[in-house]
């Protein structure tokens, strides 16, 4: 074991000097490891930055709710087929609700524009204005930090009263407690109720500026030609799948469509997205499988070809090696590890750059990219797979070289 | 006493060339006790090198049997000869086969690497066996800043540092000038003096002289053995 050792360290200390003897020539060697490690591991990082922030997304999406639209989520480059549709109202929406159980499903409207938010000379442009119902408090899971939400009869008259984010809280406010304060929403005013738990922020939006008032007074203010959504949260997911049904034969109904006409309207689920994202995904991992399984082949054969010149240049020290009692075994040992050297350093100078990579694209995008650790144990295993595949031949080569022969080599 | 180191039963060697087969060594028998001197001469091309080599465990007979201290050396693998060549036998050339880009040190340190010893035992002897040489002083330079007799020193102390039983040397002076040769052959007869066996080609009288036996190689065979004891 001991021997072993001793005999690794001086093949380690062979190949690197062989190596520093030659630094263009290994350099260029290790260009096909580098691309193909570079490749898998950058795309796992861009892919596992792309699935960060895609699950934080998607978890703002529940999972069990249907979201009724006039849009589908995933059109196949026809989206002008969908703008004759006729918007969905909130006729729509309470026929859902009167025609539904809320025990199965809880129903709510979404409508939301961009105002311009007031309050004593402080003013915030743009916020999202959203109208809700009693049930919005159900559906979009929001939880109150401060004061109240909307009470049914708050809802039912329409009233100029506002459930505020906590970024407004923070900005508008400057902490102080905004209760029972009287804002400007485009003019309007309203009374603050409410300030809703902190949500943080997710992709350069800040889901805590956003407002919520009553629907009927979001239409009353804001006007009421608008298409709104209809979001229906199944309480046991067990039933989204009838549940979704009953909703299409309703909205059909409610909308008057005779059998046989197509849906013109569109029910949305989280579950869309994931499997079109899911099989986008998975194509880069095919492509970028390819792509660096290509480039580690023309890598390997690089390698067994430099090894194999190598052995050749090195006849001679072969030969002298053999003569003072090396083993066809350490003399085949020597190459491999010279081979495995190479490809671990093209590995390693492949994770640097992926590193780099990682944090240009954190730069120019708003996905938090990150090198899984699993893509680095990848790109190093990989390395280390064509150092041993590609350099067996060479090795098994210099091995079996005759040693008068060699000494006697030029 | 006689104490038999090398014993050669009917050793030939035949080269498949592309045309005839040479015939390098015809059924030679050849017996060497420790602590002999021995030189072989012989025309170019009579089989001194190859009688050397099998001798050394770097090449192997066509026929016959060759014990070395007893063991049959005609039926090992190339792993054993490997040991063999290791631990038993101490090898001079012509061309001294150094390393070019290692120094002196390491090219002694060499063979004990592959025998596996650590690297503060294998300093220790290597530095022994260079100073045995008279060149501990060049320790670490590397072979193309030392001149050809220290260059055959060096590979000398590496043929030396394993304690082999048998030094083996294919016209150690042949490319050295004849004062330089004269040097080397001062050390080989010290390490004769202290014990070693040596077995040494050369086609020069005056080096052949200093062995105490001389075996002339004709043609593959052995036509005359000098001063057998
Ligand atoms: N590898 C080889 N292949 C073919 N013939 C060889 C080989 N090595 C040596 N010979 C031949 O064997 C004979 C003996 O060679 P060698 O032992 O080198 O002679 P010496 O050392 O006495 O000059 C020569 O005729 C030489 O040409
Ligand atoms: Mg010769």
């Amino acid at each position: 074991m001991l021997a072993w050792l001793i005999k690794l360290k001086e093949n380690i200390m062979i190949a690197v000097k062989a190596l520093k003897q030659h630094k263009m020539r290994s350099v260029l060697t290790t260009l096909g490891i580098i691309i193909g490690v570079l490749t898998v591991v950058s795309v796992a990082s861009i892919i596992s930055g792309l699935n960060k922030g895609f699950k934080d997304k998607l978890s703002f999406l529940g999972s069990n709710t249907l979201y009724i639209q006039k849009y589908p989520w995933m059109t196949h480059g026809e989206w002008y087929k969908y703008r004759n549709r006729p918007d969905l109202t909130m006729n729509n929406y309470e026929y859902l609700r009167d025609h539904t159980n809320s025990e199965q499903v809880v129903i709510a409207p979404s409508v939301s524009s961009h105002r311009e938010v007031k309050f004593d000379g402080n003013s915030l442009t743009d916020v999202p204005i959203n109208g809700v119902t009693k049930e919005s408090e159900i559906v979009s899971n929001m939880v109150i930090d401060e004061g109240r939400f909307f009470t049914n009869l708050e809802i039912d008259r329409r009233k100029n009263r506002v459930v505020i984010g906590y970024a407004i809280k923070e900005k508008l406010f400057e902490n102080k407690d905004p209760i029972g304060i009287r804002i400007r929403i485009d003019g309007n005013s309203f009374y603050v109720i409410g300030v809703m738990e902190k949500k943080g922020k997710f992709l350069g939006n800040n889901f805590d500026i956003n407002a919520y008032i009553p629907v009927g007074s979001f239409f009353k203010n804001f006007g009421y030609h608008r298409s709104i959504s209809i979001e229906a949260k199944v309480m046991d997911a067990a039933n989204l799948k009838p549940v979704k049904e009953k909703l299409r034969y309703l909205m059909r109904f409610a909308r008057g469509l005779k059998p046989g006409v197509e849906d013109n309207f569109s029910i949305n689920q989280q579950e869309t997205i994931q499997q079109q994202y899911d099989s986008l995904t998975s194509g880069l991992y095919t492509a970028a499988i390819g792509i660096g399984t290509l480039a580690l082949l023309v890598g390997g054969i690089g390698i067994m070809n430099i090894m194999l010149v190598s052995v050749t240049e090195r006849q001679k020290e072969i030969g002298i090696r053999k003569s003072i009692g090396a083993t066809n075994r350490i003399i085949s040992f020597q190459f491999l590890v010279e081979s495995i050297i190479i490809c671990s350093l093209g590995g390693m100078i492949a994770l640097l750059l992926s590193y780099f990579v990682a944090i240009g694209i954190q730069a120019v995008t708003p996905f938090p990219a990150s090198i899984p650790l699993w893509s680095i144990f990848m790109g190093l295993g990989f390395s280390w797979f064509v150092g041993i595949f590609f350099g067996l031949y060479p090795a098994h080569q210099a091995a079996k070289l005759d040693p008068i022969e060699s000494l006697h080599y030029e | 006493m006689k104490d038999i180191l090398i014993d050669l039963r009917q050793i030939s060697k035949v080269y498949d060339t592309d045309k005839v087969p040479v015939h390098a060594l015809r059924n030679v028998d050849l017996q060497i006790n420790h602590n002999e001197y021995v030189s072989i001469m012989g025309p170019s091309g009579s089989g001194k090198s190859t009688l050397m080599n099998i001798i050394g465990c770097l090449d192997t007979p066509s026929e016959g049997s060759y014990l070395l201290e007893g063991a049959e050396v005609h039926t090992m693998d190339d792993n054993t000869l490997a040991r063999i060549r290791n631990k038993k036998i101490g090898f001079v050339f012509q061309t001294f086969n150094l390393l070019p880009r290692a120094s002196a040190l390491h090219n002694v340190e060499l063979p004990l690497i592959y025998s596996g010893l650590s690297s503060q035992e294998r300093k220790k002897r290597a530095e022994e066996a260079l100073d045995r040489v008279k060149l501990s002083h060049r320790k670490d330079h590397n072979p193309n800043e030392l001149s050809g007799g220290q260059r055959q020193r060096v590979a000398i102390a590496r043929a030396l540092v394993n304690d082999p039983s048998l030094l083996l040397a294919d016209e150690p002076t042949g490319n050295l000038d004849s004062e330089t040769g004269a040097d080397i052959m001062k050390l080989f007869d010290e390490l004769h003096n202290n014990g070693n066996t040596i077995l040494m080609v050369t086609h020069e009288e005056h080096i052949a002289a200093h062995a105490k036996r001389t075996i002339h190689i004709l043609d593959g065979q052995i036509a005359q053995d000098k001063g057998v004891e």
